[in-house]
């Protein structure tokens, strides 16, 4: 068995920064492709994870992705047009509704928003549990989701505004802090970042009901006051039938209503999109590598068959020729393969940190067979490509290696 | 014990299209003697050397080593002979540089294993000490000229050759080196029985042959037994 890697190694060592190069350049070329499949399947399943409880909400007129963004993904990145709370109560008498709470956002505690739920939120919400605790009952009571690190009895002050805004003096609600009587378990959702209080607390802080004596809050026996209102209401459909009718009836008379799974869909549709748009892309800048690594490779067989007709005339084969040319440029290849996979993941990682610290939810970077298959086609193609340069150089001519160059 | 050459007819040509370059009617070398070739510079000694050792085909001719003709033989054939049977030497010494002096020396047992045997490893230590290179495993690259062609006459002498060919081995060569390294061409062709092929533009190389042969424009000159 012949073993062309001594001087397959030597000429790589020869041509050791050209060489390292083309690997830089195929690892990264290839590694965008990776990169992209791997963030947007674990951007599809975060989101998918994020809105599965939920079936419908529904919110003042306006734009229903940020309905949904804002309601169910917490993202605060507008406030929500308000909606009187009799829109909850019709709800909530609704026999075609199974659970109904409002949502009401007006506060934060630092980089996480107050939210203002109902009784009934728990049940929406079946996906959080509890670590330690229990769920809000009075006002000015908060269960802590796991990201924001307050622990069972802290007490804390809310600041004014649906998120921090830099640069803006905070606008604290000292007279009324809130003990925090509940901690949630890690969902991987954005509710790990938000604090759940009855939002009669936030009603109370801004003097939308009536306010009781400060120190001992109590709620107004008519809640349903016009002037009291709500940001949206997420609402459990008895069934299915029902969550299309309750969609229509919503979706007029001066409310709106969404499906966040739809919403989502439509997004993530717009994400596919992209996704391909990017992988076309990224499959042509790899092609275009490809291609310029090749003609690199040919390009640089005058170097490399010196040596190699040099061997030729001590008697090697034209077999061990063609695959020392072969397995260099195949080992290239590989290397850059591998070296594509382990970029392509940090590059997802990356960009998954990024976008799921600004989304407060945690976007899962994971392999899965059908990413083999895409190295593997990487590898195939790079093997066969190899073969170019090795076939156009295993016939170099001793002589003509050997013959002197004056 | 060396090979002894037998070449009758021969006729070389560039291409298939050109007129033949060399042409050679006659030349027998016995076995473990020594030929020079000398000649101008262009008047073909390489050429022959390339196609004596099998590189090239001739267009017409015999080249028998031993009774076998080469000629006759398939490219991998020809390849396996020179393997087997040829050790080569050229004026550029034509080392791999990256590679250690060792490594270079054992280059040829890649052709055909995936390590090299213990006892090739032994031998090529034999031959670097032989030669006097005192640090094997220094790289190629680094080396004097004289130690490149001390190394690749090492190199040469592995598989215990029958034939060694050698291009212009001193031609690159300061005087120091030059007779340091004819030296010990000669000393191993002597010691080893080894026919000896050797082309040369130097007079006193030349003489050191038993045989001479003088090529112009691709044909003999003068030549034949002393
Ligand atoms: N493809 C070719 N066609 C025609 N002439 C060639 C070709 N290649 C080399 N030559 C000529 O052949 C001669 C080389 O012969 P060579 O055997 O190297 O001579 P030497 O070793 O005696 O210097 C040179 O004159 C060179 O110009
Ligand atoms: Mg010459």
């Amino acid at each position: 068995m012949m073993n062309p890697f001594p001087l397959l190694m030597a000429d790589l060592r020869r041509s050791f920064f050209g060489s390292l190069g083309i690997l830089v350049l195929l690892a990264f070329a290839f590694s965008a492709t990776i990169a992209v499949s791997l963030f947007e399947r674990g951007f599809r399943n975060a989101g998918a994870e994020v809105a599965q409880d939920t079936d419908l909400v529904v919110g003042a007129p306006g734009n229903g992705t940020s309905l949904v963004l804002n309601s169910v993904f917490l993202l605060g990145t507008e406030v929500l047009p308000l909606m009187p709370m009799s829109v909850f109560d019709k709800l909530q008498g609704d026999p075609r509704v199974a659970a109904a709470s409002p949502l009401v956002f007006s506060d934060h505690y630092q980089d996480a928003p107050i939210v203002g739920v109902g009784p009934a939120f728990p049940r929406l919400k079946p996906s959080l549990h509890l670590a330690a605790g229990r769920w809000p009952q009075a006002p000015f009571e908060v269960t802590v989701g796991s990201g924001v690190g307050l622990v069972l009895g802290q007490r804390i002050v809310g600041a004014h505004g649906v998120t921090a805004r830099r640069g803006v003096p905070e606008e604290l609600h000292e007279a009324h802090p809130y003990v925090v009587v509940g901690v949630l378990a890690r969902s991987d959702t954005p509710w790990d970042r938000s604090l759940v209080t009855p939002y009669q607390s936030l009603w109370l802080l801004h003097g939308i009901a009536a306010a009781p004596a400060p120190g001992s809050p109590q709620i107004d026996a008519d809640e349903t006051d016009l002037r009291a209102q709500v940001s949206a209401v997420l609402v459990k459909p008895a069934n299915f039938a029902a969550a299309y009718a309750l969609k229509a009836d919503y979706a007029k008379n001066g409310t709106q209503s969404a499906f966040p799974g739809e919403v989502l869909a439509q997004l993530f549709g717009v994400l596919a999109d992209v996704r391909t748009a990017l992988t076309i892309l990224s499959t042509i800048f790899q092609a275009l590598v490809f291609a310029a690594v090749l003609i690199t490779l040919i390009a640089s067989l005058p170097q490399r068959t010196r040596w190699l007709g040099l061997l030729r005339g001590l008697g090697a084969s034209r077999g061990y020729v063609f695959l020392a040319l072969w397995l260099q440029s195949a080992l290239i290849f590989v290397v850059a393969g591998l070296a594509g996979l382990g970029l392509g993941w940090l590059g997802a990682q990356a960009l998954g940190t990024w976008l799921g610290g600004r989304l407060a939810m945690t976007i899962p970077i994971t392999w899965e067979p059908g990413d083999l298959a895409v190295v593997a086609v990487f590898w195939l193609l790079g093997l066969l490509g190899a073969l170019v340069p090795a076939a156009l150089g295993f016939r170099v001519s001793a002589r003509k290696a050997l013959l002197r160059s004056d | 014990m060396g090979l002894s050459l037998r070449v009758s007819h021969l006729q070389w040509a560039f291409d298939t299209r050109s007129e033949p370059f060399l042409v050679l009617d006659e030349l027998s070398v016995a076995p473990g003697s020594s030929l020079a070739i000398s000649g101008p510079s262009g008047s073909g000694k390489s050429s022959l050397v390339f196609v004596l050792s099998g590189m090239e085909r001739p267009r017409s001719g015999t080249v028998a080593w031993g009774g076998q003709d080469v000629t006759t033989l398939g490219e991998a054939a020809r390849d396996a002979w020179r393997r087997h049977h040829a050790g080569l030497l050229f004026q550029d010494f034509h080392l791999v540089p990256p590679l250690s002096a060792l490594e270079n020396v054992l280059l040829p047992t890649t052709f055909d294993r995936w390590r090299p045997r213990s006892e090739d490893v032994s031998r090529a230590y034999e031959l670097l000490d032989r030669v006097g290179i005192r640090k094997p495993h220094q790289r190629a690259g680094t080396l004097s000229r004289g130690e490149m062609q001390r190394t690749a006459l090492a190199r040469a002498l592995l598989f215990r050759p029958q034939v060694l060919f050698a291009d212009e081995p001193t031609a690159s060569l300061d005087e120091a080196s030059e007779s340091a390294v004819a030296d010990l061409v000669f000393e191993a062709v002597e010691h080893e029985s080894i026919t000896l092929i050797m082309t040369t533009h130097q007079a006193r190389l030349r003489d050191r042959a038993d045989a001479q042969l003088e090529l112009s424009h691709g044909r003999v000159v003068s030549g034949g037994l002393r």
